[in-house]
Order: structure tokens, then C-alpha cells, then sequence
């Protein structure tokens, strides 16, 4: 190097940077341009694939014929009580309930605050990071594996519930607050539209990685869901029209802890541990519109791994080619100023969401058609209630999906928040020392990612068919009519497993 | 009944996690077979690119300076600013010391036809064409192993810059001169090779790096 030598261009050999170094960063120094959230997974190879479908097979004929030699006893299931948190005021309970619903709530506004003022390159904002990994899949994650601690943290019903601490300290306090009494035809739409939105701006919006436009959309959110509150009181929109506290109580039914943080006005927090699943099996008749709320869920989730098949691309190569189609399309992506492939993929979402929903429907009207041939007509329940009887046992595939799907992108794209939280604004700080820190993909190895992802859905295949049959012996009270009306059902269930098993075979594209 | 119904449960689940465990870990446990080369320089907030028959290295990140680099062993005279340098290397390896808010060392190992034809001998070599823009043509794989040196040959009848994603390589190719891009398949993987500044573009061939 003394002497500058002269380097003769031959076919341009080009340096091979992230090659040669131990670990493989993907800090987008400019370099990239691809999309927020790049996926690098490999395709689970045919093998595997062949093994897990034939391990859903035997998974189901093993559950099923277990079932088989257990009488038909219902019971209260297992759980144990670890602890019991005295929560009343100036207490340590009720101190760590206070720092964690201040945590989510600073961590809210902070992302608010760094999604309209920040750098607006998504790896240098804490926007895109916390919303899309953190919060959507890491949070969820933790929701179905641990337990429901949205209902105790979500930051929109905290600010709401301080905010209205401060006027009515400041107004007469005696006078409680009369609300609209939530109409009982609204049932859970608001929070299945909700959902559907959320999950179009994840899958299909092309802002999506913008931090303003996320910010803009989280904010205006939360006003929606404040104005919902002052109208029909905190309790019933949280429980009826929050999208995410529907959703992730509905992944906490799934979780092995459980708390009574519910109930307010107690000043008792038990926890208990349970076995996981059990929770989806209280035995509630789920309303249609909660129904539509799950299979908008396990659609979108469905959707998303289909969003990077080869069998999508296909689609939008036949519809772009298709006169037919084209010309509605380009119309209608003129009106909404959309891109075609947008205006494309809303319309495939929707469509994924009602065959969701009308798979259910008819399979379960075939379980009462089945069932039919053991029970007389007065015992026969609707299709309706059982729809609404069973749409909770699909929620442990859905988890597992979503474990298989999103695993890897929490494992590398989620370490993004490390340099973030030091520089949650993209302004060159360093707060806590980790702005440098390096993102390695190589965490985590194909093997770990097929494996994981396999185990997770047999698992989550068995503990849907388990449930099922739980589900059955108390729809349909008889052991006969059980077994029957599970027909349809695994038969569902099993397609439902093949096809997340087959969106993993699938070569991710684009 | 209740409780054998969970003690059923329970050993199932057990097993199926005793499973999982067993399946991840025995290929880390096993082994390895082959020693691995001793390419385990730590990599540091800077960008080195090439331009042209130059290096350049630059602050990276979040708009940082180069307090001093030295280049095998020799002091480097930096630009006005601060954050960039643009030096010329011939083959072989070399070491850039790069101090000031962080100290490390890196090793470019340039791998081109003169110095080290007997190892490039030994990559698996490989030749894309870039589609021409708006075609629809599917995307081509290439498949290789971990570990495995790998040449590239992006041939295009326009100028592009091609990036391969994850690896994060990227250089120009022309219409007269293809673009060789080699690489030690370090990590499993599928990785897009997209032309540059075409985001709305698929990737038009991936790289899949199976592990060993």
C-alpha cells in the first residue's frame, strides 16, 4: 500500500464484504432499498414437508382415538394460583402495575413523537421496528406463549383513564358519567373492521414503513378509540371495539397464565398457571361477529405467507394480462389513488377473509348434518352456535402459524430495536451505548427455522383437534353425535394445518 | 379423570419440546467436520465500497467521522470532512486499522482473477442475465452450500447497479462488462438479487445457501 498501485478492471471482481465478515449485517447503510422486514427464510424442504404432513395425520388419528377410550366426564381443568398481588393504592403491587402502564404509555408517545418528528428511513426510526415486530409479532407472541397483558398495559386505555382522572378531580366528582349504552347488534364489527384495517396497512398499504404515516395512524387510532370511549364508556368499546384487546385477549385465552386484572374495582390480582389451550374451552357460544373477528385473524396471517408464494405472483401476472380484469383494476386504482398490485391485494385480502369465514360456516353446517344422524331435531344445535362453538379450537393453529411465520423476523429484524432504543429518532444519539449495535442474521440457521416451525404447527394441530373434541362432547352432548360432527371439522382442521404447511414449502418471492 | 387428561396433555407437550430441542441441537452439537477458514474479523460502523479501481471507506451510520485510518500499517490522509477516504489497493490482503470512535480491524480479502485464480478456481460459478425492464420473467435460482465460494456472473444489456440482499454486495454491471460478484456463502439463507433503485421489482434471481 506504500506505493498506490494501479488495479486493473477485469470483469470487475467485486469485494466481498458481508462475506468475509463473521457476522452478516444487514445495517442499511443506504444500501438498501428493499422493503422494511425482509424475510430471507428457506423454503421447507420437500422431505420435511412430506414427514410434518404425514406427522398432522398421525397427530390427528392419535388424538382422536384417545379420545375415543375416555368417558365422557366434564370438569373444571387443571390450575394453580402463583401468586395473589394486593393492588390497592400505595402498595408494591399496585406500584409495578402503575410503572408498566407508564412504561407502555411513554413508550407510546414516544413512538408517536419519533414517527412525526424523527428520521424518516424506517431502520432509523423506532416507528416501523416497535409497531411491525415488536408490538405486532413479538408482543403477540408473548400474549399467546405467557399470558394477556395488553388488558393491564394498553397505552390508549391508560392515557384515556388519566386523562379523565384530571377532569373529574377537576369537575364535580359525585356526578358519574352517564354513557350511551353500547347497542348489542354492534356486537364485535367494530373491532373485526378494526382488525381487517390493521392488517390491510400491514400486508397491502404502501406507507407502511413510512414512521409519519404510521405515527398519523396509531394517533389517530387512539382518538377514534377515545372518542369511542367518552360515547360508550371505557369498558365497553375495550371490550367490544379495541381490536387489540380483542385480539389479544383472544391469544391470552391461549396462554398458560391467566389473571383476574379484569375484574376492576377488586383490589386482588391472581395469577394462576394453567394448562395452555384451556382457556379456549370455557364454553362460551361466540357471537357471528366474534367469529368473523377470529377468521379476520387467521386469515390475515394465512394471507401474509401467501403474499411471498410464487402462486400469488401468478395471480397478479394473470390479472395484469387479463383484460377483463386490468381495465376495472386500473380504473379503480385511479379512483383510489392506490397501486394496482394494491387495489389488487385488498380485494384478494377480503376475498381470503370471507372463504375464512365461509369455510367455517359450511363445515359448520355439515357437522350439523352429520350430527343430524345421532340426535333428534329439538337437541340438534344451529349451524350459527356451532360456528360459534368451535371457532375458538382454530386459534392454536393460528398461533402456531404465527409462530412458523414471523419466528425469524422477530429473531433478525427485531434486533433492530437495540441501536433504536438508543436512538429512537434517528438524530445520531446514543443513550444507552447500543446505537452501533449490529444486526446478525445468521441468529438463527435454516434447521432452527424449519424445525421450530414444524414442531409449532403439530403442536398446534393437536391441541386444535384435542380442543375440537371437547368442544363436541358439549355441543352436541352425545358421544356419537360428538364423534361424527368431528368429521368436518378435523377435515377443516387438516386442510387448514396442510396449507400453512405447504406456504412454508413455498419459495419466498419478492 | 380430569388429571390424566393433563398428564396426557402435559407428556405430550413434553415430548413434542423434548423433540424440538433434539432436533436443533444435534446439528449444532455434531462436529464440525471441515475446519473453517478464520474469517472472524469483527466488522465495524464504516462501509468500505468500491468505485471504479478505487476503495472508498466511509463513516457509516449515523453520521459519524473517521478519526484516523491506516492502511497495511501506514497512515491514510482523510478529506475535508472527515468521513471518507478514497485510496487504490492492488490484490491480496490487506488490514485497515480504523480509529477514532471505533477501533478495529478489518481485512478486505480481494479475491481477483490475478492474485488468487487457484481459490476462485474452486468457487461454484454461476450466470444471470438481468431480465429487461417491465419483462415478466421468472426469477432464476441458484442453489449452493454454506461455505461454498461463490461467482456470480450478472450479465445485462443495460447499465444497472445489482445488490444482493442479506450479503449486501453490490456493484455496477455494463452492457460490455459483466459484473462478477464473489462471495463465501457464510450464511444459509434465501437471498434476492434485485437491480438497484427498483424497489416496486421482484428480485430477479435468488440465491438459496443451504446449510451444510
Amino acid at each position: 500500500m506504500s506505493k498506490p498501485s494501479q488495479l486493473p478492471w477485469r470483469g470487475g471482481a467485486w469485494l466481498c464484504r458481508g462475506a468475509t465478515a463473521g457476522c452478516l449485517a444487514i445495517w442499511p447503510g443506504g444500501a438498501l432499498a428493499h422493503g422494511f422486514g425482509q424475510k430471507y427464510d428457506l423454503p421447507l424442504p420437500l422431505n420435511l414437508l412430506i414427514w410434518s404432513a404425514g406427522g398432522t395425520i398421525i397427530v390427528t388419528f392419535v388424538v382422536v382415538s384417545a379420545f375415543l377410550r375416555e368417558t365422557l366426564v366434564q370438569g373444571e381443568h387443571w390450575q394453580l394460583q402463583l401468586a395473589e398481588i394486593d393492588t390497592s393504592p400505595a402498595t408494591p403491587g399496585n406500584a409495578v402495575i402503575t410503572a408498566l402502564r407508564l412504561f407502555a404509555a411513554a413508550i407510546f408517545i414516544l413512538m408517536i413523537v419519533a414517527g412525526l418528528f424523527g428520521n424518516q428511513d424506517p431502520y432509523h426510526n423506532l416507528a416501523p421496528t416497535l409497531v411491525w415486530v415488536i408490538w405486532w409479532v413479538g408482543f403477540a407472541f408473548f400474549c399467546a406463549l405467557f399470558g394477556n397483558l395488553w388488558g393491564l398495559i394498553n397505552p390508549i386505555a391508560t392515557w384515556f383513564d388519566w386523562i379523565s382522572a384530571i377532569r373529574s378531580a377537576g369537575a364535580r366528582r359525585d356526578q358519574a358519567r352517564r354513557y350511551v349504552t353500547y347497542p348489542a347488534w354492534l356486537g364485535f364489527w367494530p373491532a373485526a373492521i378494526i382488525l381487517a384495517s390493521f392488517v390491510w396497512a400491514e400486508l397491502i398499504w404502501t406507507e407502511k414503513d413510512v414512521p409519519m404515516a404510521i405515527a398519523t395512524a396509531a394517533l389517530s387510532y387512539a382518538v377514534l378509540c377515545w372518542v369511542a370511549m367518552c360515547v360508550w364508556g371505557r369498558d365497553a368499546w375495550l371490550h367490544h371495539g379495541e381490536a387489540f384487546s380483542v385480539m389479544f385477549r383472544l391469544l391470552g385465552r391461549f396462554a398458560p397464565l391467566t389473571g383476574s386484572h379484569e375484574l376492576r374495582g377488586s383490589h386482588h390480582l391472581s395469577i394462576y398457571l394453567r394448562p395452555m389451550g384451556v382457556g379456549l374451552l370455557d364454553g362460551q357460544v361466540m357471537t357471528s361477529s366474534f367469529v368473523v373477528f377470529v377468521m379476520t385473524l387467521l386469515a390475515s396471517v394465512t394471507f401474509d405467507g401467501f403474499l411471498e408464494t410464487s402462486a400469488y405472483q401468478g395471480i397478479l401476472t394473470a390479472a395484469y394480462s387479463s383484460a377483463l380484469i386490468e381495465w376495472p383494476l386500473f380504473r379503480l386504482a385511479a379512483l383510489t389513488g392506490l397501486e394496482e398490485g394494491a387495489v389488487l391485494g385488498t380485494f384478494l385480502l377480503v376475498l381470503a377473509i370471507a372463504l375464512f369465514a365461509i369455510a367455517l360456516f359450511t363445515t359448520s353446517w355439515l357437522m350439523r348434518v352429520v350430527a343430524a344422524r345421532a340426535l333428534t331435531e329439538q337437541s340438534l344445535p344451529s349451524a350459527q352456535t356451532i360456528a360459534g362453538s368451535f371457532v375458538l379450537s382454530l386459534v392454536p393453529i393460528a398461533v402456531a402459524y404465527h409462530l412458523a411465520h414471523y419466528l425469524s423476523l422477530l429473531l433478525t429484524v427485531g434486533q433492530f430495536i437495540i441501536p433504536l432504543s438508543s436512538d429512537p429518532f434517528g438524530l445520531g444519539w446514543d443513550l444507552f451505548g447500543t446505537a452501533n449495535f449490529e444486526v446478525k442474521l445468521g441468529i438463527v440457521g435454516p434447521r432452527f427455522f424449519w424445525y421450530s416451525a414444524i414442531s409449532a404447527i403439530l403442536i398446534g394441530h393437536m391441541l386444535s383437534v384435542y380442543i375440537a373434541h371437547l368442544a363436541a362432547i358439549r355441543v352436541f352432548g352425545t358421544r356419537r353425535a360428538a364423534l361424527l360432527s368431528q368429521i368436518p371439522m378435523v377435515g377443516l382442521m387438516v386442510g387448514y394445518t396442510m396449507s400453512s404447511l405447504w406456504i412454508l414449502a413455498q419459495p419466498i418471492v419478492g | 379423570m380430569v388429571v390424566s387428561r393433563s398428564a396426557v396433555f402435559a407428556s405430550l407437550a413434553v415430548a413434542a419440546l423434548g423433540l424440538v430441542l433434539y432436533w436443533t441441537a444435534v446439528p449444532t452439537l455434531k462436529p464440525k467436520s471441515a475446519p473453517k477458514t478464520e474469517q472472524t474479523e469483527p466488522k465495524s460502523n464504516f462501509e468500505v465500497r468500491r468505485a471504479g479501481d478505487a476503495w472508498q471507506i466511509f463513516a457509516g451510520g449515523s453520521s459519524r467521522s473517521l478519526a484516523a485510518v491506516r492502511i497495511d500499517g501506514e497512515s491514510m490522509q482523510l478529506d475535508a470532512k472527515g468521513n471518507s477516504l478514497e485510496f487504490v489497493l492492488s490484490p491480496g490482503v490487506h488490514s485497515i486499522e480504523i480509529a477514532g470512535p471505533v477501533a478495529k480491524l478489518l481485512r478486505i480479502k480481494e479475491i481477483g482473477e490475478q492474485s488468487s485464480g487457484a481459490e476462485l478456481g474452486s468457487a461454484k460459478r454461476f450466470v444471470v442475465s438481468v431480465p429487461p425492464s417491465g419483462a415478466l420473467v421468472p426469477a432464476q435460482t441458484i442453489r449452493a452450500v454454506q461455505g461454498d465460494l461463490v461467482q456470480i456472473e450478472v450479465t445485462s444489456k443495460a447499465v444497472a447497479t445489482i445488490h444482493l440482499h442479506g450479503y449486501d454486495i453490490e456493484g455496477p454491471v455494463y452492457p460490455d462488462r459483466p459484473l462478477s460478484l464473489i462471495f463465501r456463502a457464510n450464511f444459509a439463507g434465501r437471498f434476492g438479487v434485485e437491480v438497484h433503485g427498483s424497489a416496486d421489482h421482484p428480485p430477479f434471481a435468488f440465491v438459496e445457501v443451504y446449510p451444510k
